[in-house]
């Protein structure tokens, strides 16, 4: 072949190799976006602990046919998705449940009193709009400002959920009645997903649906025929009201390595000190290897971090505050190893995820789904 | 399609616009005016959400404070009716280097004492410097799992100048790519929600319902019973010390004027039962402690015109006209409808009472019976 020959040759295997590069790209940048799309969809439903019925079917819906009909409902709520035979039994678990109040009862001149289902500042509730989940549908309401705000002196004190006091506009307790509100229904803030810069979005539940869009993303990812060991997805409920999901898995099934995936609160913040909680958004899943709850194996933790170097994963590791669905399972014999993204603004209406974050969390799952 | 022309210059920055054909229903308006960015000085979204629903043909004119005015006859008498278009809100005073923003309240004047804290935490929006959309944006705030143990955990940042504004950009650069400018207006991101039966709650509808009643005049007078002239007045930059309204008094003389606005009877250091007044009894005339005879006289012929039209007012007295203060050598009322828990994210308003201040103002104004 003379030189113009050869060079021709060399021009179509640059275009070559530069026309499976563009595909290659794209589909990473697509499978990131596919985060953020499915995140978008689970965050912009609404299930506080013991409610999350829309969230369950939210996340049925996500999954790939193979993985629909292998799903399963247990007693107590939590979404069960078992495959693979043999080897070690391994749970990838993430927590449907958020935050949120729930009305205890209806006062005679309509508004409504509420508990708090899980941790977090009453404060950031006063004098903004809520939405009530009842059995006649979604119900606006707002939260009533102090009864003195106007005044100086109000604003030394605090707002716990005892001062909560919805307001649906009504003039008494018939009124709101027939609105189809009543005591034990649930309310959240209006959920949305927000796009930030920087490949970033905000959202009330961010904790802990990026987790369980982690697991629905691997599970997308998985070949069911290729995995070597005996692996369950769980998507638990009440989670923020003591692991109560997690407790009724643990009691019912066994297992060797528990991987729980929920939020790395994380200190990347003005407001924060940093000597500890650190993992910056951007760098990566982190390995959450110390908690309230648990602390996890260093053996284990090393295994994690080989293994996402050898798939050139980004890692971080460190210690946050929190406990995790996971730790229920070591009192069974079993390791613990929490999987996080990290957040910023815990419990808030506008908890804050970084996508590749997220997408690269997926990826760590579904890796070690296959090869743990 | 609005069809927008420069057809001459009012002061240094005024301008004439052309309104196109009114659309939507009275709640798409409203909701469309609560959504829309207008803190002070601001004000060209608000403007704009009106122009766009003014009659077709009639001119809005912009002077240089901001104010949005519409004028339908001529000659005398010269009725002013007046309501304001901003709200308050933050700009951004600094881009940090790490990108997250620092913002100035721009009113000063007594707002409530946790004014700033219903700011934090929330999801706000960041006006662009382009022609885009605001962009999207949050206020930091503490996170729960990190404050055990710390004596200050529920401490809320009491000032303006201890928020960060992070609208996900990590670099100065990163945050001025997005769009970011110095003085960029920054407010809560806002919805109307509609609450029982005919309430409705949204932030800033203190005064943008004022906006509201004045655009349905605009839309629904018989302008053939109007008699002499009527200027229909937006005004700008209330929020910092109503120079929209005094820019206004030196523009008219008026035989006399009525300021639409929002009001909770009750006043601070007295708690009232019902917070911000009587809602769904009907629309308020406030007369002024200090009134001369003929700020009396134009009271009186508005309580008659409520008569008429048996459409029940609320009445007390105050001692502050607000916008209407410049006006005060003029006749003068302050008109509207309650409001609850003004000064929040949660006011909230009837709609009855809008629909019945629109229907007496429009009796009113166009000489009824």
């Amino acid at each position: 072949m003379n030189k113009a020959g050869w060079m021709a040759v060399i021009v179509a295997l640059l275009l070559l190799a530069g026309l499976g590069a563009a595909p290659r790209a794209a589909t990473s940048r697509d499978a990131s976006a596919a985060s953020f799309t499915v995140l978008e969809t689970l965050i912009e439903v609404s299930g506080v602990s013991g409610r999350e019925g829309e969230v369950r079917e939210s996340i049925l819906s996500l999954l790939p046919a193979w993985a629909r009909s292998k799903s399963r409902v247990d007693r107590r709520g939590n979404l069960m998705l078992q495959a693979g035979h043999g080897g070690k039994r391994i749970l990838f678990i993430a927590h449907m449940d958020e935050i949120g109040f729930e009305i205890t009862g209806l006062e005679r001149d309509g508004t409504a009193r509420v508990r708090s289902l899980g941790g977090f500042f009453s404060t950031l509730y006063e004098a903004h709009p809520v939405v009530v989940h009842t059995a006649a549908g979604q119900r606006a309401a707002v939260v009533r400002p102090r009864r003195d705000y106007l005044s100086p002196a109000s604003a030394g004190r605090p707002f716990t959920d005892t001062d909560v006091v919805l307001d649906f506009g009504t003039a008494n307790r018939e009124e709101t009645l027939a609105l189809g509100v009543s005591a034990g229904d649930w309310l959240t803030v209006p959920k949305q997903f927000r796009r930030l810069a920087g490949e970033m979005a905000s959202g009330r539940s961010v904790d802990d649906r990026a987790g369980c869009t982690a697991l629905v993303n691997a599970v997308r990812s998985l070949d069911p025929d290729r995995i070597g060991n005996r692996v369950t997805f769980a998507w638990s409920v009440e989670e923020e009201t003591g692991l109560k999901g997690a407790e009724f898995i643990a009691s019912e099934s066994t297992f060797d390595v528990v991987f729980a995936v929920d939020t790395f609160v994380s200190s990347d913040s003005p407001l924060e000190s940093k000597a500890f909680a650190l993992g910056i958004l951007g760098k990566g899943p982190v390995l959450r290897a110390m908690d309230n709850s648990n602390l996890a194996p260093r053996q284990g933790l090393s295994r994690i971090q080989a293994l996402a170097e050898s798939r050139h994963l980004p890692l971080q590791i460190g210690l946050t505050h929190g406990g995790n669905d996971g730790s229920v399972f070591t009192q069974y014999g079993a390791v613990d190893l929490p999987l996080s993204w990290p957040t910023l603004y815990s419990h808030s209406a506008v908890e804050v995820i970084q996508q590749a974050d997220l997408n690269n969390l997926g990826q760590l799952v579904a890796l070690l789904a296959e090869a743990w | 399609m609005r069809r927008r022309n420069s057809l001459g210059m009012l002061g240094l920055f005024g301008m004439m616009l052309l309104a196109t054909p009114a659309s939507g229903d009275d709640l798409d308006s409203l909701r469309a005016l609560v959504r829309v960015q207008g803190v002070s000085g601001r004000e060209e979204a608000v403007r704009q959400v009106i122009l766009t629903r003014l009659p077709t043909g009639d001119r809005g004119e912009v002077d240089n404070m901001g104010n949005l005015t519409v004028t339908l006859g001529s000659g005398r008498p010269l009725r002013l009716v007046l309501a304001v278009l901003d709200e308050p809100g933050y700009v951004v005073t600094r881009i940090q280097e790490d990108g997250y923003l620092r913002i100035r309240r721009l009113p000063r004047l007594p707002l409530p004492p946790l004014f700033d804290q219903y700011f934090v935490g929330q999801p706000l929006l960041v006006e662009s410097g382009g022609l885009g959309p605001p962009i999207n944006a949050v206020s930091a705030v503490l996170s729960t799992h990190l404050q055990r143990g710390r004596r200050t955990a529920t401490a809320p940042p009491s000032r303006d100048e201890d928020i960060f504004v992070d609208l996900g950009a990590r670099s100065a650069d990163q945050a001025r790519a997005a769009g970011i400018t110095m003085l960029a207006p920054v407010t809560l991101e806002k919805e109307l929600m509609t609450l029982a039966g005919t309430r409705v709650s949204g932030f800033a509808l203190d005064d943008r319902a004022g906006c509201e009643a004045l655009l349905r005049l605009a839309r629904g007078l018989d302008r053939s019973r109007v008699k002499g002239q009527l200027v229909l007045a937006w005004a700008a930059q209330s929020w910092v010390g109503g120079r929209g309204a005094q820019r206004l008094a030196r523009r008219f003389t008026p035989d006399e004027v009525i300021v639409v606005d929002l009001y909770a009877p009750n006043p601070t250091g007295a708690p009232p039962a019902e917070p911000g007044g009587m809602l769904g009894k009907g629309p308020f005339l406030a007369s002024n402690l200090y009134a001369d005879e003929g700020t009396r006289h134009l009271a009186e012929r508005l309580r008659r015109s409520s008569r008429d039209a048996e459409i029940p007012l609320q009445q007390f007295q105050i001692g502050s006209l607000n916008d209407g203060a410049p006006f005060e050598k003029h006749p003068v009322v302050v008109v509207g409808i309650p409001i609850r828990f003004p000064g929040t994210p949660a006011e909230v308003v009837d709609l009855g009472d809008l629909d019945g201040l629109t229907d007496w103002l429009k009796g009113y104004l166009e000489g009824r019976p």
